[in-house]
């Protein structure tokens, strides 16, 4: 008896003026047309990253064979889950000198993509991670502010793995493991395209603990 | 260059030097000797860095070459969308199919044979109709093999060696199956999001949300191959888990403070209620009373009715009243979380007069700090009066026994009560070790595998039934009720491998205990008060 008097004088009613409150009052109408969770668009990201940007110019990386060929060495052991055919890569200067890259990277986290942004350093550091669409129905903590500070500085010398030097977050395993590979996909994109010559291979670079 | 002087400064000397007058040959011998070795060393090191260098070289062009091609290619490159991202977006990847499963070896339960069991295969499907609609479904096969069914209409045309006909219509109807087979509905519900994930109703079958295992139930997520007694083998929730009900409610997922993670369900749901299994025996039996007494047959066709809470159906809502259960959870950092939840709801249904409800309430955490975890919950679960229920179901049915007058066939009808108790309570806590030893990193454990793990288990499990029902008597609407308090300990000892996140193979020893009670609440068709078991399990997830 009790539970038909909460059902239909509580939880029914609540729901209904719920249901009846204008979209305008509880969250911005653009994000509900969209086919995923959108949380940076692409021409947000890169001042998003480089507050200090004065301007930005953006390049197509094309994924030619050899190029990821040359990727693959340098991530390895980690084994990117996506390649995509095309990479955005934004080119940011301050005072007419480049200050840092903005690589738009796609990684699969259990079953779809997620899209995410990594800010490197010139001298191939990253600067800051954010997620820019997240598409899974779990896991969509790794776009938690306290989890992606972990990825500042970090550079191809470092391994980048869960339990390593990245703290896991439960319910978000796979999450976490693809925003690791793609942000050394996009440290090596920046490697490859803009960096200065690697000397010698990582001694940690093994991924094996 | 400046090795290269140095290399020729010292062949210059030693020139000079045998060109000297040779009064000391002797020391000259021992001078030219270690100039040699100094000569050979340097060619060595020069050799070393030539090769370090051309690698280098070689390096670089790939590296400029790649570089060069990919700023021309961008150069002429405006529209910038990725294009091979479109094919994962299309109209197709909006349906997801997956699964997990395991497969597991025990031996040394009550000196059983070893023995192979597939617990489950589970194939979970998960469809993003638009960014706020989505449906998510897990039909689980638990220890399936087969199932057919075999129905038939025939007519019956017979004649026998002295000419009569016999005509007339027959029904068959057979049921194959294996033992243990089970196919059921885990989860299937669709979502519609009010407030990304912060907001959204949920409605159909969906996960009881008591205590944090039976929502996070998948056999890839643990390293035991074995579930905690509280939740599958002696049961403190009120049903054994993964547990479904059918329903609606609210969850949701709020972040703060960077690092800081409130999460919620609320559903409202038919609940949980009696169910009755009936059981069919056919007992063929001879019984010699010892020295030359004669042989006394007697066959038993016996059918038990099995009582027991269990989960609603999906038809109809059997107890005629709804439940409610919630759970809130709280993660003050990435990698803790405490979670509270409670359930309540009306249990008894037409099978008793009885008006019965459970309660019951969970405590749960997890908490990860460098290579440490610890994870694990206390339930405790409220019945009301189960020897009421028992009354209740007396004064319906008047008998719950009745033999038949055939000296040969004789059929039994009994009640058969499974884990009625008025409260349940138990805890389970998994303590981990996570590591990896660096003589294992160029073993086959680790190739193709970019992050393995090995995880060092302890469990330590405990579940107490009080006034647990061990026999039921119902005669000419009256009741007799056997019960006893329970208690049963459980330890366990596991080395897991992971060498992704969801899998795991793992070989386990688990040492059960009675503590209180005539015999262990599982397994509960032994006599031992103790006993231990070999376990060897893999759990995967694609």
């Amino acid at each position: 008896m009790t539970g038909r008097i909460v059902l239909w004088k509580v939880l029914l009613p609540a729901a209904l003026l719920g249901l009846a409150m204008p979209a305008r009052w509880i969250d911005p109408p653009a994000a509900w047309g969209a086919e995923e969770e959108v949380y940076v668009r692409s021409e947000e990201a890169p001042r998003l990253l480089f507050p200090e940007a004065t301007s930005v110019e953006k390049r197509v990386i094309s994924l030619t064979p050899a190029f990821r060929a040359a990727m693959e060495k340098i991530v390895a052991p980690t084994q990117p889950s996506l390649w995509e055919a095309t990479i955005p890569v934004y080119e940011v200067s301050a005072g007419g000198a480049i200050v840092g890259y903005a690589v738009v990277v796609n990684e699969i986290g259990k079953h779809r993509p997620i899209t995410f942004v990594v800010g490197v350093t010139p001298d191939v550091k990253v600067k800051g991670v954010e997620i820019m669409i997240y598409r899974e129905p779990k896991g969509g903590e790794v776009r938690m502010k306290g989890f992606l500070k972990q990825y500042r500085g970090k550079d191809l010398a470092e391994p980048i793995l869960t339990g390593r030097d990245i703290t896991n977050i439960s319910g978000a395993t796979l999450s976490v493991r693809a925003v690791n590979r793609g942000t050394k996909k996009a440290l090596a994109i920046v490697q490859l395209v803009y960096g200065p010559p690697r000397t010698a291979q990582a001694p940690d670079g093994t991924g094996i603990r | 260059m400046l090795r290269c002087l140095r290399t020729a400064g010292i062949l210059a000397a030693t020139g000079l030097a045998l060109t000297q007058a040779a009064p000391a040959r002797a020391d000259r011998v021992t001078d030219l000797e270690r100039v040699v070795k100094e000569l050979s060393s340097e060619v060595g090191t020069l050799r070393q860095e030539l090769a370090q260098e051309r690698q280098s070289r070689q390096q670089k062009k790939m590296e400029e070459s790649v570089r060069q091609d990919n700023l021309e290619q961008g150069k002429t490159e405006t529209d910038g969308t990725v294009q091979g991202l479109r094919s994962l977006l299309d109209e197709d990847s909006k349906v997801k199919l997956g699964g997990y499963g395991s497969v597991r070896y025990e031996n040394g339960t009550s000196k059983d044979p070893g023995t192979f069991s597939f617990r489950r295969f589970v194939l979970t499907t998960d469809a993003q109709v638009t960014d706020r609609l989505s449906v998510y479904s897990e039909i689980e096969y638990e220890r399936f093999s087969e199932l057919e069914l075999e129905k038939e209409t025939f007519k019956i045309r017979e004649q026998d060696e002295r000419g009569r006909i016999t005509q007339g219509l027959g029904f068959k109807q057979e049921v194959e199956g294996t033992d243990g087979s089970e196919i059921a509905v885990e989860q299937a519900w669709a979502k519609y999001s009010l407030l990304d994930d912060k907001l959204a109703v949920q409605a159909g079958a969906v996960l009881v949300p008591v205590g944090r295992f039976n929502l996070y139930h998948d056999d890839n997520l643990y390293e035991i191959p074995r579930r905690p007694l509280v939740i599958k083998g002696a049961p403190a929730l009120p049903v054994a888990g993964a547990w479904t009900e059918l329903g609606v409610g609210i969850v949701g997922t709020l972040t703060f403070k960077d690092t800081q993670k409130l999460s919620y369900w609320a559903y409202v749901m038919n609940g949980a209620q009696i169910d009755a299994v009936i059981e069919d025996e056919v007992l063929f039996r001879e019984r010699t009373p010892g020295g030359t007494g004669p042989v006394t047959r007697r066959d038993v066709l016996e059918m038990e009715v099995e009582l027991q809470p269990a989960g609603g159906t999906f038809n109809r809502d059997g107890n005629n009243d709804k439940a409610f259960a919630g759970r809130v959870a709280y993660s003050p950092t990435l990698n803790s979380e405490l979670g509270i939840s409670a359930y309540t709801g009306r249990y008894t249904t037409v099978l008793s007069s009885a008006d019965e409800s459970i309660r019951s309430y969970a405590i749960d955490g997890r908490l990860r700090k460098g290579p440490f975890e610890i994870v694990g919950e206390v339930i405790y679960t409220d019945f009301g009066d189960t020897g009421k229920v028992f009354q209740g179901l007396a004064n319906r049915i008047t008998n719950g026994e009745s033999e038949s007058a055939d000296p040969i066939l004789e059929s039994e009808i009994e009640i058969a009560p499974k884990n009625f108790a008025d409260q349940r309570v138990g805890y389970y806590v998994d303590l981990k070790y996570h590591f990896w030893p660096k003589f294992l990193n160029d073993t086959l454990l680790t190739k193709g595998f970019e992050n393995p793990e090995l995880v060092l288990v302890g469990r330590a499990e405990s579940v107490e039934y009080k006034d647990f029902i061990t026999a039921v008597e119902i005669l000419d609407g009256g009741v007799n009720i056997e019960r006893q308090d329970r208690i049963q300990d459980r330890y366990t000892l596991a080395l897991a491998y992971r060498p992704v996140p969801d899998w795991v193979f793992t070989l386990a020893w688990e040492y059960s205990e009675l503590q209180g009670g005539s015999a262990l609440l599982f397994p509960d068709h032994i006599r031992e008060t103790s006993t231990s078991t070999f376990l060897s399990g893999l759990a995967f997830a694609f």
